[in-house]
């Protein structure tokens, strides 16, 4: 999974002599993720760019007791506390759909999906699952990040980020496999 | 095996690992066809990262940023 640089990762990092980037230049360049993980979150464009543009301002506030490791999984952390501070605030929440989950074993799992139907209804479902699985699915699969840093943006354990993934792909597979169902 | 297949489709796994969840795939129809539909879903969304970020919504947070960025080396330097 693209992680970080992995000369970085692998040598710099552990030797100690990390150089934290300036706060603009790492702000700037995580704009567009920050700003599809909001939208991911609140299902909301006006929303969205509300949240980014606090997060930025926490994070400018913030930068000089970073360690600068993890800076997306960081800027990530605080999108998502913001997030919870405005639900809890405004008692306004995205509206999910109740989705049931299956056993691992089901047959809808194993049936072939076409890739037409997932091409075109992908993203449209994973908006439909609970929180939780819908961040997992978007910070692994869509931005990429690894377990590791998953786990950090999210405030969990490895384990735990694991768990929420595979579960929200198969809830997001199984939602493909009823669209297809229903289509033939 | 859905956890290995699972971590060999987004290529976490390596070594023994990825190589046990592929043989076994290899040979066992149902984990195949979970294991390729599971990886090309997973590269559908790696591939077209949505939804699609608006760019007056970037360029008004790049200045948002620039505008913090301009007060804090204002308020270092007085």
């Amino acid at each position: 999974m693209a992680g970080g640089n992995p000369i970085v990762d692998t040598l710099v990092k552990p030797m100690g002599i990390y150089r934290k980037a300036s706060f603009e230049a790492v702000a700037v360049a995580e704009i567009p993720v920050l700003y599809r993980v909001a939208r991911r979150l609140t299902l909301n464009d006006a929303w969205a760019e509300d949240l980014v543009g606090q997060t930025l301002l926490q994070a400018a506030k913030a930068w000089e007791s970073f360690d600068g490791q993890f800076p997306r999984s960081w800027l990530i952390r605080i999108l998502q506390n913001a997030y919870r501070h405005d639900v809890r605030r405004a008692n306004r929440r995205p509206k999910e759909v109740a989705i049931e989950d299956h056993d691992a074993q089901g047959e809808d799992l194993w049936q072939e999906l076409s890739g037409r139907i997932i091409e075109a209804h992908i993203y449209e479902e994973l908006d439909k699952l609970p929180e939780e699985y819908r961040l997992a699915v978007s910070l692994c699969d869509v931005e990429e990040l690894s377990y590791e840093e998953a786990g950090e943006a999210m405030g969990i354990p490895t384990g735990t980020v694991k768990s929420r993934l595979f579960r929200g792909r198969r809830l997001l597979r199984q939602r493909l496999a009823t669209i297809q169902l229903g289509a033939e | 095996m859905e956890g290995l297949l699972n971590r060999a489709a987004d290529g976490s796994s390596k070594g023994l690992a990825r190589w046990y969840a592929l043989a076994h795939a290899a040979h066992c129809s149902g984990c195949k066809k979970f294991l390729d539909n599971l990886t090309r879903m997973i590269e559908q969304m790696r591939r077209e990262k949505q939804p699609p970020v608006d760019q007056g919504a970037v360029d008004r947070l790049t200045a948002l940023v620039r505008e913090v960025g301009a007060v804090e080396s204002a308020t270092e330097q007085g």
